[in-house]
């Protein structure tokens, strides 16, 4: 029986994208960035750490509405060699792949699904970036209230 | 003259206050609750402004309005009130009396500038109130003053501390004589009398002009001109002796102000203990920060988390497995035929007993089937590590499928609560600085400055006051000897007997006016002494400490205050008495000065229990709102602090009719236990009694005083 430390990342030289138009925004939600920028990085301003964190946030929240959104200019913002940091994401990036797609084989071909994921990050992103933009709260207090509602799932 | 109310209007920190009197004449007593700094003696002066303006001001030089109001803008200052007056008149021949009710309204405009301010002439208006509606009064400065004569103004509006006057060493013995003289005289409102002896000082002094003008003996002319030359040295000699002792009085009262300060300051705490707590506080703090970063971290990471993962898409996973569960069920997965195949051919027998040795039809079926199945293992073995993956995972997810959304409200209520306490930390470090601040050097060094600056103008004035006393009694004996040396040569020159006798006429009219003013001190002294004795034996008779001390308390003919001992010695009461025993003769006499004047108007007293103990302090209370005759227009304003109105609750309850609470807005946090919802520091007030508090007023320290919330 496999175990987690067994899992192989067939995704190592997928290309992990958000929307360019979405890139500047996704920027400024994680520490990566206000760190690489020489800000500084509270967790209240910056809720995600990484860049992959808000992107799997997007694909989640995507999978979740059910719809992939078509983009015409992408973002690549890493491999998928980061996968295996956190390889659970793996395993859901395939089971994403075959409740969308309702067949198992769906993940036979690991580009299309990491195209999969990124679309459905580009239907998910747009809802998270918008949930946090109140100024009146910090926006770590924000993504939690609504990720926790998860209304999205009923869109 | 009863008051009603009173709507008071940015008068120092009384920004927006109204409120209203006792007029039950069982229950006479008004008491404002306020601590030090709460609006005691803003409330004080605007009562007496009101009704007697700007003169009766203590320092008219002094803004009425607020300290921070804007430079350049106008400030309205106002304060509304109204009262009525019991009258009795004689009509036709016959008695009547009744009752008038007034509203006055004062008001003025101050206009604070860089150094300085501007003020406008203030604005009165009276009214009488009645079924018609309220008619305005001319001339109300005239019929205020006849309401309530300013010469009683200082006995009816009076502080604890001023009122030490009487007995206080800082004045000097002639001058507390003569505060006690001037008081009397003040009550027995002989301003007619006053005039008179002012008038024929000065008809006496022209026709003693006259004779050295017209004389022709020219020593007479020599003498006449020296007497009144030494009369008027001797006049405004006493007239400086005088002023310096007003000087004197004021800047005393300052320095034992900055004195007081000076000692709260330093009670406020030791400096170096207060710096160790500081630091304790910090690192406390510092501490918290810390936690608090961990805390936000671990925030953060829950929206990198798996947890975050499943509460989102747990369903798809199971959705995800349900498929997978099809190709298991069809045996696609897992991958288990290939190695099991292998090795049968290895060992040449099939699992059903047939023969795979080589070249046999079965090893040649089982070698198809290896080389079909090799192309699709990879997926299968993706296949078989996602379903086994996923089939550990779900199986337990519906049990923790809330695991995030509880781990993120765990995490924001831990987060809430240490914010609670940063900020409940960072109040006491505010506290903590403002004592440090008050100790700091720069505070104690400024009042030290300040202090030191008023002690040498102080000594100053003492040295003036000590010239012109001499000055003083060295013109009057050298008038004596001129006055007796012109008489001798007067009487010489036949032609000045007419003069002459015009001069003897005015000095004798001159001294019967002076012994007729004596003549009624006297007789007021001694009903003021009288009444000052039964008070004061009544108020020690109520201290453990000091009853039997004391056989009585008197004024002598020179207008000096003495007390004597139960063993016939007499005590200087400056020197002599205690603190305590002090301030029950000032209260005592001050009291019966209000009732000997005969003046029925409200005695309204700042801060006057200071120093005297519980049982005393009710006896005072007690005293002082006995109604036994029905006075309807019997009422006592008192502005009494929480430790003043401890061990008096009792007394309160059955004598005072209105008790509200003033709290200074800018007490707030180092006293006042609630952040009060004002910009702009001010005194608020409440309607909390001498046993309740609130949120407005609620303070760190009320717990030693056992206050009911409300």
């Amino acid at each position: 029986m496999p175990t987690r430390k067994d899992i192989i990342n067939p995704f190592q030289t997928s290309e992990l994208r958000v929307p360019t138009a979405l890139w500047e925004s996704v920027r400024k939600l994680t520490a990566t960035f206000r760190t690489e920028g020489g800000e500084p990085s509270e967790p209240d301003r910056t809720p995600f750490r990484r860049y992959v964190d808000l992107w799997w946030v997007g694909v989640c929240i995507g999978a979740s509405i059910g719809h992939p959104t078509k983009v015409a200019e992408w973002h690549k913002f890493i491999e998928g060699t980061v996968l295996l940091s956190d390889p659970w994401r793996i395993l859901h990036l395939q089971a994403i792949a075959i409740a969308h797609h309702g067949n198992a084989e769906a993940v036979r071909d690991p580009t299309s699904v990491i195209n999969l994921a990124n679309e459905l990050a580009a239907t998910g992103l747009p809802l998270m970036i918008d949930a946090v933009r109140n100024p009146k709260a910090e926006p770590i207090w924000l993504a939690g209230d609504f990720l926790e509602g998860r209304k999205f799932r009923r869109i | 003259m009863r008051l009603l109310s009173a709507h008071v209007k940015n008068v120092k920190l009384l920004r927006d206050i109204a409120f209203e009197f006792s007029t039950d004449s069982k229950r006479p007593l008004t008491v404002i609750r306020a601590e030090n700094a709460s609006g005691k003696t803003s409330l004080l002066t605007a009562l007496t402004w009101a009704l007697y303006g700007t003169k009766a001001l203590e320092d008219p030089a002094i803004r009425l309005g607020p300290a921070y109001w804007p430079i350049g803008r106008p400030c309205l200052i106002s304060v509304d009130m109204q009262f009525d007056h019991h009258f009795t008149s004689r009509l036709s021949g016959r008695l009547t009396s009744g009752e008038k009710r007034f509203r006055l309204i004062r008001s003025v405009t101050e206009t604070p500038r860089e150094k300085t301010f501007d003020r406008s002439a203030d604005h009165v208006e009276l009214f009488k109130m009645s079924e018609r509606g309220a008619e305005s009064l001319d001339s109300p400065e005239l019929i205020l003053d006849d309401l309530l004569p300013k010469e009683v103004r200082d006995i009816f509006f009076t502080n604890g501390d001023a009122a030490m006057v009487f007995i206080s060493m800082r004045a000097g013995r002639t001058s507390k004589r003569d505060q006690v003289k001037d008081a009397i005289r003040a009550l027995l409102g002989i301003g007619i009398l006053e005039v008179s002896e002012d008038h024929l000082t000065r008809v006496k002094s022209r026709f003693a002009k006259h004779i050295a003008e017209q004389s022709s003996n020219a020593d007479l002319v020599k003498f006449a001109k020296a007497l009144e030359e030494v009369e008027q040295r001797a006049k405004h000699a006493a007239e400086e002796r005088k002023n310096a002792d007003r000087q004197i009085e004021t800047l005393s009262r300052a320095c034992e102000t900055l004195e007081r300060k000076l000692q709260e300051m330093l009670r406020a705490g030791d400096y170096e203990q207060l710096a160790e707590e500081r630091r304790k506080l910090f690192l406390s703090r510092d501490r918290m920060t810390k936690i608090a970063d961990d805390l936000a971290e671990q925030h953060r990471e829950l929206f990198g988390s798996e947890s975050l993962s499943w509460y989102l898409i747990g369903d798809q996973c199971v959705l995800a497995l349900r498929e997978l569960e099809k190709l298991h069920k069809r045996g696609i997965i897992p991958k288990t035929a290939v190695p099991v195949l292998r090795e049968r051919l290895d060992m040449g027998k099939c699992i059903c007993g047939a023969d795979l040795g080589g070249g046999t039809p079965g090893r040649l079926a089982v070698e198809t089937l290896l080389r079909e199945q090799k192309d699709a293992d990879s997926d299968r073995e993706t296949l078989t590590r996602l379903y086994f993956g996923l089939k550990s995972e779900v199986d337990d997810w519906t049990e923790r499928e809330n695991t995030w959304a509880n781990e993120l409200m765990r995490c924001g209520s831990n987060r809430v609560a240490l914010l609670k306490q940063d900020e409940e930390l960072a109040r006491e470090m505010e506290s903590l600085d403002r004592k440090i601040d008050q100790i700091k050097s720069s505070g104690i060094e400024d009042l030290r400055r300040d202090f030191e600056a008023k002690r040498r103008a102080l000594s100053v004035q003492q040295d003036q006051r000590n010239k012109a006393m001499i000055d003083e009694r060295v013109a009057t004996e050298r008038v004596k000897e001129l006055s007796a040396r012109v008489q001798e040569l007067r009487l010489l020159d036949s032609k000045l007997r007419t003069l002459g006798a015009r001069v003897d006429v005015s000095q004798d009219l001159l001294n019967v006016v002076k012994e007729t003013i004596e003549e009624l001190q006297q007789v007021a002294l001694k009903k003021v002494a009288s009444r000052m004795n039964e008070l004061f034996l009544a108020m020690v008779g109520a201290d453990p400490d000091q009853r039997g001390l004391y056989r009585r308390a008197t004024i002598a003919h020179n207008y000096e205050i003495v007390v004597e001992t139960a063993d016939a010695r007499t005590l200087d009461p400056d020197l002599e008495l205690n603190g305590a025993a002090q301030r029950m003769l000032t209260f005592a006499f001050i009291w019966a000065l209000t009732e000997v004047s005969g003046v029925r108007a409200p005695r309204i007293i700042d801060t006057p229990l200071g120093m005297m103990s519980g049982s005393v302090k009710g006896r005072v209370l007690e005293l002082i709102s006995a109604n036994e005759e029905g006075n309807r227009e019997l009422q006592v304003v008192l502005f009494l602090t929480r430790s003043e109105i401890a061990q008096t609750e009792a007394v309160l309850d059955r004598r005072a009719g209105k008790v509200v609470t003033f709290s200074n807005s800018d007490h707030y946090p180092v006293d006042l236990v609630n952040k009060p919802l004002v910009e702009e520091p001010q005194i608020l007030m409440c309607g909390c009694d001498h046993r309740r508090t609130c949120e407005v007023c609620q303070r760190r320290s009320d717990d030693l005083f056992g206050l009911a919330t409300r």
